[in-house]
């Protein structure tokens, strides 16, 4: 089902799911002070400023 | 109407330092999804290294309906709250009074002692502080050393006791018995400071890395409810495997029961477009903005949706 060009606007649920998952990167990049991202910190550890990939398991990448 | 303006005007500004880390609700820059990050991160630290880990969701009753008034305003004050601000508040909150219907004609009116109106704008934030003295107790716990946190990180570098969303509290322990009994006091010193009643059948615990046996043993002695992984807190699941399908039944049930066959028979082209659109396709987004969905559940979402609105 896909969009306007045609479609019927109804919402693709993987690009959905994705970019749901995808503010999660923004929010690590912006908001460093919340208890969530230390605990993501003390899991993972930060190197510059970003998180580290731990053994794949780190949401979307690491940000 | 007054407490809409001082809601509007000033809380809404406020920059809310005097409510903890571990709150996440109704304050600007946090969200629901934090909590439930932290408390699905630290389950599945658990689990990958192999600490042992006490859980327990504590359920309170009534929860707005049983603050107590002059707890709020003792917390209030001891915040730091300048005291024209508490004479406000306790106006808002303190100066209705009821009256009940018996046998068809109306009591005397008489003042109340506690509870928080739901509905009004303003009780969500006092709620907040009310559940500050819930934070306050567990960190006195903490200090006092009669609580052992738990630690995440492989240098046990932050420490995590509770997660509170309003009423919804989670605390996180290791295994210990004082841990248990030092939660059962809290719960009761704070029932008997604020009201907030702990509803013990409700609330449950659960234990990564803790026997079966060792678990029922503590439920059985101070009558909590043993739970399994995964659990529902604040809506999602906590502990679960979001590869597996099972982990997607609440969202594949909630659409199957949406979509009935006589909707599909019935509504119009239109109809059943915008009911797609606008209603179903909305149910996941709250588990989809939280984990990522495999391309089986996706697929089989979509081919409900395929099933019901070609009509077949």
């Amino acid at each position: 089902m896909p969009k306007e060009e045609g479609g019927l606007g109804v919402r693709r649920l993987r690009e959905f799911n994705v970019a749901l998952l995808g503010k999660w990167c923004w929010r690590m990049l912006v908001d460093k002070e919340g208890l969530w991202y230390r605990v993501l910190k003390a899991r993972y550890g930060e190197v510059g400023g970003r998180l580290k990939k731990g053994g794949g398991i780190v949401r979307c990448g690491g940000g | 109407m007054f407490s809409i303006l001082i809601s509007n005007v000033k809380i809404g500004d406020i920059n809310f330092s005097v409510v903890s880390d571990s709150q996440s609700a109704f304050v600007k820059g946090k969200q629901i999804l934090y909590g439930i990050l932290v408390a699905n991160e630290a389950v599945d630290e658990a689990r990958r290294l192999k600490k042992e880990m006490l859980l327990f969701k504590v359920d309170f009753e009534k929860t707005y309906d049983s603050v107590d008034l002059t707890y709020l305003d003792t917390v209030m004050k001891r915040m730091n709250f300048p005291t024209l601000w508490r004479k406000w508040m306790s106006e808002c909150v303190g100066t209705a009074t009821t009256s009940v219907l018996v046998n068809g004609c109306p009591t005397n009116e008489f003042p109340m002692e506690r509870g928080l109106r739901q509905g009004d704008p303003l009780s969500l934030f006092l709620f907040l502080l009310a559940a500050e003295g819930f934070n306050v107790l567990m960190l006195s716990l903490l200090d006092a050393g009669l609580f052992y946190c738990y630690d995440v990180g492989r240098d046990n570098s932050l420490i995590l006791s509770h997660l509170q969303f309003a009423d919804d509290t989670l605390i996180i322990g290791q295994k210990s018995w004082l841990n248990v009994r030092s939660t059962r006091v809290v719960l009761l010193i704070l029932e008997q400071l604020s009201g907030l009643k702990v509803n013990f059948h409700k609330s449950m615990l659960t234990g990564v890395n803790v026997t079966n046996s060792w678990l029922s043993e503590v439920a059985r002695v101070l009558n909590y409810r043993v739970g399994t992984f995964p659990f529902m807190y604040l809506g999602l699941p906590i502990g679960g495997d979001p590869r597996k399908l099972d982990f997607w039944r609440p969202i594949l049930t909630c659409i199957i029961s949406r979509l009935s066959n006589w909707k599909s028979k019935f509504l119009s082209f239109g109809g059943r477009l915008i009911l797609l659109k606008y209603v179903m396709s909305s149910v996941p987004v709250y588990f989809f903005s939280f984990f990522k969905a495999t391309t089986g559940i996706i697929s089989s979402i979509k081919s409900f949706f395929n099933f019901f609105f070609l009509g077949l």
